[in-house]
């Protein structure tokens, strides 16, 4: 290529809030002279919708609510006109305000499987009928504050969870009769079950006892993506990530805490739109040696 | 002197002598009979320095070969001694005391430092956080700290499945290292595996070197991939690594796999923290884009994290957190990085490791990553040590003990060793330097668990101050600490280091003792008791008493006599003995502790060797003289043990250093003016030591140093008593010396021994001496061959020429005449092997004409005092000077007869030592003959023969036969004249 464009952001994490100045430089690197009928930027944010397989054709109605939602859409020309670029590297500088279409407002950043929230810019250079236009697109992410400030109020001990998992409290059984579960005893408790983005989500586990020999014990998390409108959803649950906080027979009687980051990108605060939602929950999932587990699931609300 | 120097130098500078003129008699060489010499009495001290004694050197060239047995200072020393009939000269070595002053007080080294480095202060105000962070982590660690790295080899050493083959990894400065070829098929299958990624550790076992090999190539492809600047390639072998660390089917390998695994992640986490250290640093160039660049290294920082927070299973991410621990430092003010919180975090997750071996050591590995980052912060170490406690304690509950023993087959001592470099340096990091408030919760802790494992290593690791202090109290915790994790006698040596090392109070010295020992001296395994006792002997040594040690001493034999039980522990026997010889250095009040000697001879075999080699070096090396019988009784049985157990077959270098640690003891044993308890302790020596040469050789300059002192003792003038004391000294002598066999020392022990003998008007016994010596020239071999062929002749004629200058005063035979001795030296000297184109025959010939020509004075220039010497017995006797002059033409006639057998050779070098032995011919001619006209002809013709044969290069040579002629010139007679002019015309 003889002539490259480029984006660059000032910020280097490229995450910007709503109503924050966006702001960066078209690069332009070209080996001769190069002239051009103007350069312009489109600014876009969007909600993507998506159905899984199985729900396809369940309802016809769906199909409107699916549509992308477009969150913002700008074009700002950069240059005022056409133009020659002299050989050598060319900075132009723009500039933009986050903010929403009217009757729109702005979403995290989100990466899922069946909702994508997605802010991008485009830069396009047109350079007449002869010559190629260039064009070149990043994308940049948006955090947004939540809302409701006020349950901000973490590790008090009012918002500590605890739990008990017997096996009277089992109610889903798989390929094992109640009475063939092995007796154990397992308490522990989060820190609160409604979590900074940032933070971990914390809290701790004891196995107070256990007939059977553990092997594993892991944390799963998952994300719950709803699609539809008023009239019919579809509710969609995936894993994220699964990691391992005890590895082997562990200790009876011995606090293990619980500790998981959030992974970037696939997961954002707790959001719902008017035709989504997305939410989060945690699994924590105690393997044993025959092959069963033992599965206690805990709604979180992810915050910022 | 003026004459020695006449007859050897090259420029003769003495004035001539007077010439007599005979011309009546018939043309004979004649000797001068009125040579100048001074006339004086030989006392001891010029034994070495007399007139005939042509090379200046011959006391320093031989002595060398004796030192080849014996140490050059004794035998010098005693060799004085014999000579010296004064009193006894004392080294006191002037620059020795200086020496001594100096290394107390030494003016450069103390300021210095004590003074601040000025550099490293204002770099540190200068450099920022970061350099005053680095230099804060070097500051607090200080020299009772001690690094990983030097831990790391003994792990290795020490805890390995095949003892056989020591570990060997290359990326590692420890042991040796070398590049270790990795079977190509074996790289592709850890590359595949690397690939895939799998989640399911393998079920295949692997043995030891397949796993160093994996480590081995996992470095490598680790540096590969950092070069490549593949990231999550690094990352991942990375986790491949700490995977390693999970698997522990060879569990006595784990500790050093521990080790060798973490020094890649450490490589790992180093890599990464440099890399964006090295970012933050390049931004200085441009200021503008500073604050960009930062967050981009932040923002790469917190990526890493991110990135190592998904890893889903807990140890490799745990261990890979935990390398890169350091890199917290950069994104301070995240949510979530604080370092002592991060720490304590992961210290609490390591709770999720099921194996208590593999916890116990991700703990070590967080304390050492976290010492880097913040070395005061201990409070997650005794979070971590209750942890350990913790697991230790549920052992009790669960079968888990019995069923990991079961399934690796091993014993619980080795399995529990196993914690020990662990636990060891958690407890080190802890305890350095740490408040008494946090050694006191590390002991709580022990209280509650009593878990001797735990305790040994407190103990091990705490200040030994801190443990002297308490040792009550630890002693009661030993005897409190459960018997299951870690065996009693250990706890008690790792006790005793400390109280050894430490300096407990006065006051508690002996109830300490008495504690301890209450419960020691009931061990029933004799080798836990030894091995205790081996450590609480140096306690002993150093706290208490000689009474006490003496005590201890008791109890030890009270153990390990009955049954023999001694002879299975004899290395710690002779580990205890080597203690007490470092402390006590005085031999003699260790021999009389009455449970010592007892103790010495318990040993056998090898160890007896040792011992007995320990023993006399302690003796050797004690300050006082000493004639104390137990001693000497001593130091005779363990010499005889040392001696018998050394054959012929043993290395030269072993006899030698023996011999000399047998000399050295000898020296110390000094009976004073009680000269026969000396002997007779001599005789016992010889006895004793038959097979050391240089023992005999050392005995025989003693003897010849009690007759000086006993010559010394009676001012000279000996009594019946002592006369016959003096004839069995020598008799000694007479019978040791033919016993050794090195010929150098013999040839050389005969002329002391006999110039002694002499001395001490022992005139027989010097005369068979002097003519076994004379047999034994015969003997010297022509060339040594060791190591290089070298000739003796250097040697030979240095000592002949001694010999001659002894013959000087020594009497002549009452019944074979005054030539007896001299004539039979003349025909040894004649028939001896001489190297072919030798001169050496000529040369000791010209000396013995020098001989002549003193014998014909009518005064000889030395005498040794009330020994009447062949001057005033034969002067007068027309005999005696008849068969001299006879004696002396042949001499001449012997000389010229090989001058003429070696003038033809063609070679320079014999070319040119005819010369010098023409021009020696002359000079000496010109000094001791009178100058009649058949002398006259020999040196004429001597001289053209000279100047013809010496090769035109040798400008020495020739400058000598100029200084020759320029002598003859000086000469005052006429014949002298003549022979002046004759030469000179001739030029």
């Amino acid at each position: 290529m003889n002539n490259v464009l480029d984006l660059k952001l000032k910020k280097i994490d490229k995450i910007y809030r709503p109503g924050s100045k966006v702001s960066g430089n078209v690069v332009i690197n070209s080996k001769d002279d190069m002239s051009h009928s103007g350069v312009t930027i489109v600014v876009e944010g969007t909600v993507q919708l998506q159905l899984s397989s199985k729900s396809v054709g369940l309802f016809e109605a769906f199909y409107n609510s699916l549509k992308p939602i477009t969150l913002m859409h700008y074009t700002i020309s950069v240059t005022n006109g056409g133009g020659k670029f002299q050989a050598g590297i060319t900075e132009l500088p723009f500039e933009f305000t986050l903010e929403p279409l009217p009757n729109q407002q702005l979403y995290d950043t989100y990466h899922g499987v069946f909702v994508n929230i997605q802010y991008s810019i485009k830069c396009d250079v047109k350079r007449g009928i002869l010559s190629k236009d260039l064009s070149k697109t990043i994308e940049f992410i948006v955090e947004v504050p939540s809302q409701n400030k006020e349950v901000l109020m973490k590790s008090t001990p009012e918002s500590l969870i605890t739990f008990n998992i017997t096996p009277d409290s089992l109610v889903n059984f798989k390929k094992i009769s109640k009475a063939d579960v092995p007796t154990f005893k397992i308490s522990g408790g989060l820190v609160s079950a409604i979590c900074n983005i940032n933070e971990a989500f914390q809290g701790h586990m004891i196995i107070e006892s256990a007939d059977t020999v553990i092997k594993s014990v892991e944390l799963q998390l998952v994300r719950v993506e709803t699609c539809g409108c008023a009239d019919g959803y579809a509710r969609e649950v995936t894993e994220i990530q699964n990691i391992q906080i005890a590895d082997g027979d562990i200790w009876r009687n011995f606090k293990i805490p619980l500790y998981m980051v959030f992974p970037r990108l696939f997961t954002c605060i707790s959001t719902a739109g008017k035709t989504f939602k997305i939410e989060f929950e945690v699994n924590l999932v105690i393997m044993l040696e025959d092959g069963h587990l033992i599965t206690e699931n805990f709604p979180i609300k992810l915050i910022r | 002197m003026a004459e020695r120097q006449s007859a050897s130098s090259p420029t003769p500078s003495s004035p001539p002598q007077q010439q007599q003129q005979t011309p009546q008699q018939p043309p004979q060489y004649l000797l001068n009979s009125k040579k100048n010499f001074k006339v004086k009495v030989l006392n001891g001290r010029e034994v070495e320095r007399h007139p005939l004694n042509s090379i200046t050197k011959t006391e320093d060239t031989g002595k060398p070969k004796q030192s080849s047995l014996s140490s050059n200072a004794s035998s010098l020393q005693s060799a004085a001694a014999a000579a010296s009939s004064s009193t006894a000269t004392t080294d006191i070595d002037p620059l020795n005391n200086n020496n001594n002053n100096n290394t107390d007080i030494d003016p450069l080294n103390n300021p210095l430092e004590k003074k601040h480095d000025p550099l490293s202060e204002t770099i540190a105000t200068m450099g920022g956080l970061k350099l005053i962070k680095e230099n804060h982590l070097t500051n607090y660690v200080d020299e009772n700290f001690m690094p990983w790295d030097t831990l790391k080899p003994s792990i290795l050493q020490q805890y390995t499945s095949d003892d056989s083959n020591p570990i060997q990894v290359s990326f590692m400065s420890t042991g040796t290292s070398g590049k270790i070829k990795i079977p190509i098929n074996r790289l592709n299958k850890i590359l595949e595996e690397l690939e895939q990624d799998k989640e399911d550790s393998k079920s295949t076992q692997f043995s030891q070197p397949d796993i160093i090999m994996d480590l081995e190539t996992l470095h490598s492809e680790l540096l590969k991939a950092w070069a490549a600047e593949e990231r999550v390639r690094s990352l991942k072998i990375a986790i491949q690594t700490a995977k390693l660390l999970s698997d522990t089917s060879l569990i006595k390998f784990y500790p050093s796999k521990f080790v060798i695994a973490t020094e890649i992640l450490d490589t790992f986490g180093n890599l990464v923290y440099d890399r964006i250290k090295k970012r933050l640093q390049s931004s200085k160039e441009s200021k503008n884009h500073e604050i960009l660049l930062k967050e981009q290294a932040k923002e790469t920082c917190r990526n890493w994290f991110y990135k190592i927070a998904s890893i889903r299973e807990l140890l490799p991410r745990l261990f890979v957190e935990i390398s890169i621990l350091k890199c917290y430092e950069f994104i301070q003010g995240d949510v979530n990085t604080e370092p002592k919180q991060v720490i304590n975090r992961i210290s609490e997750m390591i709770r999720g490791i099921g194996n208590p071996l593999v916890a116990n050591y991700i703990r070590a590995y967080l304390t050492r990553r976290s010492f880097d980052l913040c070395p005061e912060y201990k409070k997650f170490v005794i979070q971590l040590l209750k942890d350990f406690v913790f697991t230790q304690k549920s052992y009790e509950k669960s079968k888990y003990l019995e069923n990991t023993l079961s399934m690796y087959r091993i014993t619980l001592t080795d399995y529990m060793g196993l914690y020990s470099p662990s636990l060891e340096w958690l407890l080190q990091c802890l305890a350095h330097k740490a408040t008494p408030e946090t050694l006191e919760e590390v002991l709580e802790l022990f209280r509650e668990s009593k878990n001797s494992l735990l305790l040994n290593h407190i103990i091990s690791s705490f200040p030994p101050e801190y443990i002297c202090s308490n040792s009550t109290m630890f002693s009661n915790f030993i005897k409190d600490a459960d018997t299951l994790s870690y065996p009693k006698y250990q706890l008690y040596s790792t006790f005793g280091v400390n109280l050894v090392l430490g300096q407990p109070p006065k006051n508690q010295i002996l109830s300490i003792l008495n504690d301890v020992w209450k419960v020691v001296t009931n061990f029933e395994n004799i080798k836990d008791y030894i091995s205790v006792a081996e450590v609480f002997i140096e306690y002993v040594l150093t706290h208490c008493s000689e009474k006490e040690t003496d005590v201890f001493l008791k109890d030890i034999l009270r153990h390990i006599i009955p049954d023999k039980g001694y002879e299975t522990i004899q290395s710690h026997l002779q580990s205890i003995v080597l203690k007490i010889f470092t402390h006590i250095s005085d031999f003699g009040k260790l021999v009389s502790f009455t449970n010592f000697l007892p103790l010495l001879d318990l040993f056998n075999g090898e160890s007896q060797k040792q011992i007995s080699r320990s023993t006399l070096e302690a003796l050797s090396t004690s300050k006082v003289m000493t004639s104390d019988p137990i001693l000497i009784n001593t130091f005779l049985t363990y010499g005889k043990a040392l001696h018998d157990s050394l054959n012929s077959l043993s290395f030269q270098d072993e006899v030698r250093q023996v011999t000399q640690l047998v000399v050295n003891c000898i020296n110390k044993i000094d009976f004073g003016r009680d000269v026969e308890k000396q002997l007779n302790f001599y005789v016992e020596c010889r006895q004793t030591f038959i097979n050391f040469d240089g023992v005999k050789n050392r005995l025989v300059y003693g003897v010849c140093e009690i007759c000086e002192k006993t010559l010394n003792l009676v001012k000279g003038k000996h009594t019946p008593k002592t006369t016959s004391f003096i004839r069995a000294c020598v008799a000694y002598c007479f019978i040791t010396i033919p016993s050794i066999d090195d010929i150098f020392l013999k040839m050389n022990l005969y002329l002391v021994s006999s110039s002694v003998a002499l001395q001490n008007q022992a005139l027989s016994q010097a005369d068979a001496l002097l003519k076994a010596a004379i047999t034994f020239i015969q003997e010297i071999p022509p060339i040594l061959e060791f190591k290089q062929v070298k000739s003796t002749e250097d040697w030979t004629i240095s000592y002949v020429s001694d010999f001659i200058s002894l013959l000087v005063v020594t009497p002549g035979h009452p019944e074979s005449g005054p030539f007896y001795l001299v004539k039979a030296l003349y025909k040894v000297i004649k028939e001896y092997q001489w190297e072919s184109s030798s001169t050496a025959k000529s040369k000791l010939f010209i000396q013995l004409l020098l001989l002549c020509s003193s014998w014909a004075q009518t005064s000889l220039p030395y005498h040794i005092e009330k020994v009447e010497s062949n001057d005033q017995l034969f002067t007068e006797d027309p005999e005696f000077n008849t068969e001299l002059t006879e004696f002396y033409n042949s001499l001449i006639k012997e000389i010229l007869y090989d001058l003429n057998l070696l003038k033809d050779e063609p070679d320079n070098l014999t070319q040119k030592k005819v010369g010098i032995i023409c021009i020696d011919l002359i000079n000496a001619l010109l000094n001791v003959g009178e100058l009649n006209s058949k002398t006259a002809s020999l040196i004429f013709n001597l001289y053209n023969m000279a100047k013809k044969i010496i090769p035109s290069t040798c400008f020495n040579e020739i400058t000598y036969l100029k200084n020759t002629l320029a002598f003859i010139g000086t000469l005052e007679s006429k014949m002298g004249q003549d022979i002046f002019n004759k030469l000179s015309q001739q030029q």
